[in-house]
C-alpha cells in the first residue's frame, strides 16, 4: 500500500491538476483534473469535480467527473457520485447514489 | 385443487420448471425437462418431457411434447410421442395426436383423435 | 410441493422467447428472451440468461442479463452476475467481482456538474440548496465569474478572477 502522500483538508480548495504518487484523500474540494498512480479517497465531506485518473478510487462523499481506474472503483454508501467509469472492478454499495455509465470486461457466453 | 397441484408435481423426474398463476407468456416454450403450467401461454410449446397443465393453467397454443397431462385449459393441437392423458375437468379444444389416450370421465374435449399405432405401444 | 402464492422457476433447459409477464417472483436458471415483467423480484441465477428488456419491482443477477433493466425497488448485480444493459432503479447495489457495462440512472442526483473548468459551464440553474458554509459562497461566485471568462482546456484554471476570495492554505502532508 503507498503511503499517503497527501491529505486535502476540509477548509481546502484546489484548482487544477492533481497529480502524483502515493495516496491522496480528499477531506475538501478538488476541481479540475486528478491524476495519481496509487489510491484516492473521497472522505464524506469531501467533494470533487475532476475527470480521475488513478489506479484505485473510494468515494464516500461527492464526485462529479469521469473516472479511469487501473484497479478498482468503489462507491461507498455515503457517496453520490455522476459521471462515467471506466475499470476492471466497480463497487457500488448500497445507498449509493451515482448516475452514469460504467464500463468493465463482461466475458458473456458466446450464444448471446 | 391442492390435491391437483400435489399430484402434478415431481412425480416423475422432478418437475423443475414450474409457470405460476399470475404468468402469461406469449411465445414460444422449449426444453428438455417437465413442465408445469399454472397460468397462461400463447403461442407454442415444445418439450422432450411432460407437460402438466393445471386447473389454473390456460394454454392457446400447439404443444409437441413427449407426455401431456391437463387439468385446465388447452386451446391447440397435442402431439405426444408417449402419452396424453385428460384429467377431470379439463377442457380440451384441438387435435391429439399421441399412440396413447385416456380421457377421465368429466373432460370436455372437441376435436379429432390420432393415435397412431407402433410397435411398443400396442394400446395398452 | 404446494407452490403458494406462486413462486415461478424456469428451469435450466427451457427457454421462452416472447414476452413474459407475472405478479409473482420469478427465478431463472435457464433463458428468457423477449421481454419479461414483473410486479415482482426477477432472480437470474448463474444457469440463466435472460436476453430481454426487464421490468421488474426487484432484480437480482447472479447470471448473465442483456438487455435493460428498469426496477421499482432495487437491482443488484452479485459477483457471478454479468450485465450488459442500462439500469433504472432507486438502488443498485454492485458487488465486488461482477461485471457491468451500460448506464445507471437512480434518478435525480442533485450534484452540480459543471463545476469543473475543464467542462463549458452550466447554462442551467443548479439544484443545490445546501452547501456547506465552508468557502462555498465565495467559490460560488468565483464559478460565476469563471463561466464567463470561457473556460480553457483542463490545464489552465480560469485566471485569478476573485481568487483571492479564496485564499486558503493546501494543507498536502508528506509523510
Amino acid at each position: 500500500m503507498a503511503a499517503t502522500s497527501g491529505i486535502i483538508g476540509r477548509g481546502t480548495v484546489i484548482k487544477g491538476n492533481l497529480s502524483g504518487s502515493g495516496d491522496v484523500v480528499v477531506e475538501g474540494r478538488v476541481e479540475g483534473t486528478v491524476s495519481l498512480k496509487d489510491q484516492l479517497s473521497i472522505e464524506p465531506e469531501g467533494k470533487v469535480f475532476a475527470d480521475v485518473e488513478v489506479e484505485n478510487l473510494e468515494v464516500h462523499g461527492e464526485m462529479s467527473g469521469d473516472i479511469n481506474a487501473g484497479d478498482r472503483v468503489l462507491i461507498a454508501a455515503t457517496a453520490k457520485v455522476v459521471g462515467d467509469i471506466k475499470a476492471p472492478r466497480v463497487v457500488i454499495q448500497d445507498g449509493a447514489r451515482f448516475k452514469g455509465s460504467i464500463e468493465m470486461d463482461v466475458k458473456l457466453p458466446e450464444d448471446i | 385443487m391442492a390435491q391437483a397441484i400435489e399430484k402434478a408435481s415431481p412425480s416423475r423426474s422432478g418437475a423443475h420448471t414450474v409457470i405460476g398463476s399470475s404468468i402469461v407468456i406469449d411465445g414460444e416454450i422449449s426444453g428438455d425437462e417437465d413442465l408445469v403450467i399454472q397460468g397462461t401461454v400463447k403461442g407454442k410449446i415444445s418439450l422432450k418431457e411432460s407437460l402438466f397443465v393445471e386447473s389454473s393453467g390456460v394454454i392457446e397454443a400447439d404443444i409437441d411434447t413427449a407426455n401431456v397431462e391437463v387439468s385446465g385449459q388447452v386451446t391447440g393441437n397435442i402431439a405426444a410421442s408417449d402419452k396424453v392423458e385428460l384429467k377431470t375437468d379439463c377442457k380440451v379444444v384441438g387435435d391429439i395426436r399421441a399412440p396413447r389416450i385416456l380421457i377421465a370421465d368429466g373432460a370436455t374435449f372437441k376435436g379429432n383423435v390420432d393415435m397412431e399405432v407402433r410397435e411398443h405401444h400396442k394400446g395398452k | 410441493m404446494a407452490t403458494t402464492s406462486g413462486s415461478t422457476i424456469i428451469g435450466e433447459s427451457i427457454l421462452i422467447n416472447g414476452s413474459l409477464n407475472g405478479d409473482e417472483d420469478l427465478t431463472v436458471r435457464g433463458r428468457v428472451e423477449g421481454t419479461l415483467t414483473l410486479t415482482r423480484t426477477l432472480v437470474v441465477e448463474p444457469t440463466g440468461i435472460v436476453k430481454a428488456e426487464v421490468q421488474v419491482k426487484n432484480c437480482v443477477i447472479a447470471g448473465v442479463v442483456v438487455g435493460n433493466v428498469t426496477a421499482s425497488e432495487s437491482v443488484e448485480i452479485t459477483k457471478e452476475g454479468r450485465m450488459v444493459g442500462d439500469i433504472a432503479a432507486p438502488r443498485v447495489i454492485i458487488v465486488d467481482g461482477a461485471s457491468f457495462r451500460g448506464r445507471v440512472d437512480m434518478g435525480d442526483l442533485e450534484l452540480p456538474r459543471g463545476e469543473r473548468p475543464s467542462r463549458p459551464a452550466i447554462s442551467r440553474p443548479t439544484a443545490r440548496p445546501a452547501l456547506p458554509p465552508r468557502g462555498a459562497r465565495a467559490g460560488k461566485k468565483e464559478e460565476a465569474k469563471a463561466e464567463k471568462a470561457a473556460p480553457k482546456g483542463p490545464p489552465a484554471p480560469p485566471p485569478a478572477v476573485g481568487m483571492g476570495a479564496v485564499k486558503k492554505k493546501v494543507v498536502v502532508r508528506r509523510k
